[in-house]
C-alpha cells in the first residue's frame, strides 16, 4: 500500500501535466468539434455532427489533405535517406568529422521561426539563391510563388531543419552495430553494399522505425514553415492540414470546424502510428 | 394583509439597497495598479514617440496607470495577430483597427462604446469629427472607436528619377488634366526601362499579401468587389476584368510593377512612383531627391479617390476597459488630435484645414488641399464587409492565380465569385 502511494506521488507531476496539458485540451477539442464556437465573440452552440458533415463535403479540405499527403510523401523519404546517408558518412573515421557533425546538427537548435525567415530571404525572387544561380549563367525560379517550387521549398526548408536530429539517431544506432559482424562477413567475401544491406540495415531497423514514426508524425504537424514562407499559397498549393486548422480557428474564427479538422488529423496520425507499430514485426530485425 | 406589508418592506429594502450600491462612488484604482497595452501596425520611430509622449503626459495626472505599452505588429499579419491574441484570452486594452475589419469587429461585440466617456469629457467636441469619417465606427448612441487616421491614397513620386527617365512629370500631367491610369502606366514603364532594377510604381501595403487595397486601382475602372448590398459578388464584372488586365499588364508586360517575391523600396530612390498614404511618407522629409505628390489617377470610368482609415478602439475584452477608454478619450481630444496631423490626416474639421496640415506635415498647402482635404471629401473608404473573415482568404488565395505571367484574368475573377458568392448571401 505504501509503495502504491509513493509511486503515485512520484508520478504525480507527470500525471498532472498529462491530464492538464494533454488530456484536457484533447477532450476540449473533441467537445468543441460538436459546436459552432466563435473564439472572437465567445458564442458557441451545440450543432451535433454538422462540422463533420461539412468536412466531408468541403472541397478545400480535400485539396488540403492531398497537399498534406504530398508534403509527407516527399519529406519523409528525403529526410530519412539524407539523414542515413550523412550518418553513414560521418561514422567513418576521418579528420574533422566532429565539426561536420556539429554543422549538420546546428539547424536543430536554431529557432524554427529564425530559420524559416532566413530561408524566406534566401528564396525570394531577387534573393541570394537566384543571384548565385544567375552567376552561373542559368536563370533561377520564383521559388516561393511559382508552382511546383513553393511546395518543394517548404519541404526542403523542413528537411534541412530536422536532418541533424535524425542523423544523430542513425549515428548512435550505427555505432551500436558490432564490429565483428563486419569482420566475419568480410572473411565470407561480402562487399560494402552487401554488408550495408545484410548487417547494417537489420541492426539499425529499430531506429529506422523510431525515426519513421517521428518524421511522419512531424510531417503532418508542419505549420510555422508554411505560415512564414508561403502563407499557404500561391492559391492553396502549400496549405497543409495544420495550417488550414489555424486558418479556420484564427482567421475565419470557426473554432468548431477547426476542432473537427484537428480531431480528424489526430485520428489519422494516431492510426498511422499504430499501423507502423503493428507492421514492425515484418521488417524490424530486433527490438531494443 | 401581513403578506402585503412584508412585500412592501422587501421591495422598499431592495430599492434602497440598489440605490445605495448605485450611489457608491467607484472605488479608485490603487496607485500604479494598471498597465495598459495598445497594439499598432506602425514601428515608425516618430509615431511611437508621439504615442509615448501622450502616455507620459497622461500618467502625470493618472497615478493609477503604471505604464502604457505600445506593441508594434507586422502590418501584413496585424489583424491575424490581434484576433489570435483576443481568441487566446490575451486581448490588448486598446488597438488600432483597420477600416476593413471595423464592421466585423463590431459584429462580434469586440469594441467598447466610448461615446459616454467622450460626452462626459469637457471640451472633447465629438461634433467636430466629420460624420462621414465616423461611418464605420458609429451606431445610434454609440461610438466604437476614434478614426485617428483618415488618409487618402495618393501617388508620391521621385521627380528626379522620372525626369532622368525622360517621362512626363505626374504633376504636369495632372495640371493638363491628363493624369490617368493609362498615362501613369506610361510614366512607370519609362522609369522601369530607364535602368535595370528600377520599378515605375510600387504599392507597399498591397505586396500580394492583401487585396482590398487594389480598390485604389479598380475603382477608377468602375469596379467593386461586391454590390452595395454586399450580397452579390462583382469580381467577375467587365470593369473588374479591365482593371485587373491593366494591372496584370503593368506587372508582366511592362515589368514596371514589382512581381511577387521581388522587393522594392521607394525611399531607396529606384522606384518612380509609390501608391501610399501620407502616414507612410514621413521619410520623404529626409530624401535628397526631389519628390512630388498627386492624387490617384483618373480611370477610364471614374476619378475615384480612395481613403484608408485607421481607428483607435478599446477592446471589450480588456480587463481595464474604463482606464483604456479614459486614455483613448485623452489621446484623441482636440488638443492631442492636433499632434497627429504631422503623420495622420485627421477627421476633426478644424484639423482638415490645408494650412494646419501644411504647417505640421511634409505637404505644402496646395498639396495638403489636393491630397488630404479634397481626397477626404471626394474619396470613399476601402472595401469592407461584415463577413470579411470568411471570404478574405478565399479571395486572396484565388487571386493568387492572377500573379503569374500566363494568368487567365477573367477565369480567375470568375472563380473568385464562384467561391465567395455562397458566403455573401
Amino acid at each position: 500500500m505504501r509503495h502504491w502511494r509513493t509511486g503515485l506521488f512520484m508520478a504525480a507531476p507527470v500525471l498532472l501535466g498529462f491530464i492538464f496539458l494533454v488530456l484536457y485540451p484533447v477532450v476540449s477539442v473533441i467537445r468543441d468539434s460538436f459546436t459552432s464556437y466563435n473564439p472572437l465573440s465567445g458564442e458557441a452552440a451545440f450543432i451535433g455532427v454538422d462540422n463533420y458533415t461539412r468536412l466531408i463535403q468541403d472541397e478545400t479540405a480535400l485539396e488540403v489533405a492531398k497537399n498534406t499527403l504530398i508534403f509527407a510523401a516527399i519529406l519523409v523519404p528525403v529526410n530519412m535517406a539524407l539523414a542515413l546517408f550523412l550518418a553513414v558518412l560521418l561514422n567513418l573515421h576521418f579528420k574533422g568529422r566532429t565539426t561536420f557533425r556539429a554543422i549538420f546538427f546546428s539547424p536543430v537548435i536554431v529557432s524554427t521561426v529564425a530559420w524559416t525567415i532566413v530561408w524566406k530571404y534566401i528564396l525570394q525572387d531577387d534573393g541570394p539563391l537566384n543571384y548565385f544561380i544567375g552567376l552561373s549563367g542559368l536563370e533561377g525560379n520564383n521559388w516561393l510563388r511559382e508552382n511546383p517550387w513553393p511546395m518543394i521549398s517548404v519541404v526542403m526548408v523542413q528537411v534541412f531543419k530536422n536532418l541533424g536530429m535524425n542523423m544523430i539517431f542513425f549515428l548512435a544506432a550505427l555505432q551500436g552495430v558490432p564490429e565483428e559482424m563486419y569482420e566475419s562477413s568480410e572473411i565470407d567475401g561480402a562487399n560494402r553494399w552487401q554488408q550495408f544491406k545484410k548487417i547494417t540495415l537489420p541492426f539499425i531497423s529499430p531506429t529506422i522505425l523510431l525515426v519513421a514514426i517521428l518524421t511522419i508524425a512531424g510531417a503532418f504537424q508542419v505549420f510555422a514553415q508554411v505560415l512564414l514562407l508561403t502563407g499557404g499559397g500561391p492559391g492553396l498549393s502549400t496549405t497543409v492540414l495544420s495550417y488550414y486548422i489555424f486558418v479556420n480557428a484564427f482567421q475565419i474564427f470557426d473554432l468548431g470546424y477547426a476542432s473537427a479538422l484537428a480531431v480528424c488529423l489526430f485520428i489519422f496520425v494516431m492510426g498511422l502510428t499504430i499501423a507502423q507499430w503493428q507492421i514492425r514485426t515484418r521488417w524490424v530485425f530486433r527490438e531494443v | 394583509m401581513k403578506v402585503k406589508y412584508l412585500k412592501m418592506i422587501a421591495t422598499g429594502s431592495a430599492i434602497a439597497l440598489i440605490a445605495f450600491i448605485g450611489i457608491q462612488p467607484a472605488k479608485a484604482a490603487a496607485k500604479g495598479s494598471i498597465t495598459l497595452r495598445m497594439t499598432m501596425w506602425s514601428s515608425n520611430a516618430n509615431h511611437l514617440a508621439l504615442f509615448k509622449g501622450l502616455a507620459d503626459e497622461y500618467k502625470k495626472t493618472h497615478p493609477e496607470i503604471a505604464d502604457i505599452k505600445f506593441e508594434s505588429l507586422d502590418f501584413a499579419t496585424y489583424t491575424q495577430t490581434l484576433t489570435t491574441q483576443i481568441a487566446g484570452g490575451k486581448a490588448p486594452d486598446l488597438a488600432w483597427i483597420l477600416e476593413k475589419d471595423a464592421q466585423q469587429f463590431r459584429k462580434n461585440n469586440l469594441l467598447l462604446n466610448v461615446l459616454p466617456q467622450m460626452q462626459a469629457t469637457p471640451g472633447y467636441k465629438v461634433e467636430e469629427i466629420a460624420s462621414g469619417s465616423l461611418g464605420l465606427w458609429r451606431a445610434p448612441r454609440s461610438v466604437y472607436g476614434y478614426p485617428f487616421s483618415t488618409s487618402p491614397f495618393a501617388i508620391f513620386y521621385n521627380a528626379d528619377l522620372i525626369k532622368a527617365a525622360g517621362a512626363e512629370d505626374p504633376e504636369t500631367l495632372r495640371a493638363k488634366g491628363e493624369w490617368t491610369w493609362a498615362n501613369a502606366a506610361k510614366v512607370a514603364k519609362a522609369v522601369a526601362d530607364y535602368e535595370k532594377g528600377n520599378y515605375g510604381l510600387n504599392y507597399p501595403t498591397f505586396n500580394y499579401t492583401t487585396w482590398n487595397g487594389l480598390a485604389s486601382i479598380w475603382r477608377g475602372f468602375g469596379a467593386e468587389a461586391w454590390d452595395k448590398t454586399g450580397k452579390k459578388c462583382t469580381f467577375n464584372s467587365k470593369q473588374m476584368n479591365n482593371a485587373m488586365e491593366f494591372f496584370h499588364g503593368m506587372i508582366y508586360k511592362d515589368k514596371s510593377f514589382p512581381a511577387p517575391g521581388v522587393s522594392s523600396d521607394f525611399f531607396a530612390g529606384n522606384v518612380g512612383m509609390s501608391l501610399i498614404q501620407l502616414s507612410r511618407a514621413a521619410n520623404l522629409a529626409t530624401m535628397k531627391w526631389k519628390w512630388g505628390v498627386v492624387p490617384l489617377p483618373k480611370g477610364p470610368v471614374a476619378d475615384a479617390q480612395v481613403i484608408g482609415q485607421a481607428g483607435m478602439a478599446v477592446l471589450s475584452k480588456s480587463k481595464n476597459r474604463k482606464a483604456a477608454a479614459d486614455f483613448l478619450v485623452f489621446a484623441t481630444n482636440p488638443e492631442n488630435a492636433a499632434k497627429y496631423v504631422a503623420f495622420f490626416p485627421q477627421s476633426r474639421t478644424p484639423l482638415m484645414d490645408p494650412k494646419v496640415i501644411a504647417a505640421a506635415s511634409i505637404l505644402n498647402e496646395t498639396q495638403a488641399k489636393m491630397i488630404v482635404a479634397d481626397g477626404i471629401s471626394k474619396g470613399k473608404i476601402l472595401t469592407s464587409h461584415p463577413k470579411l473573415s470568411s471570404i478574405e482568404l478565399t479571395v486572396k488565395s484565388t487571386l493568387d492565380g492572377l500573379w503569374k505571367a500566363d494568368a487567365n484574368v477573367s477565369e480567375t475573377l470568375n472563380q473568385v465569385c464562384t467561391k465567395i458568392q455562397p458566403s455573401l448571401r
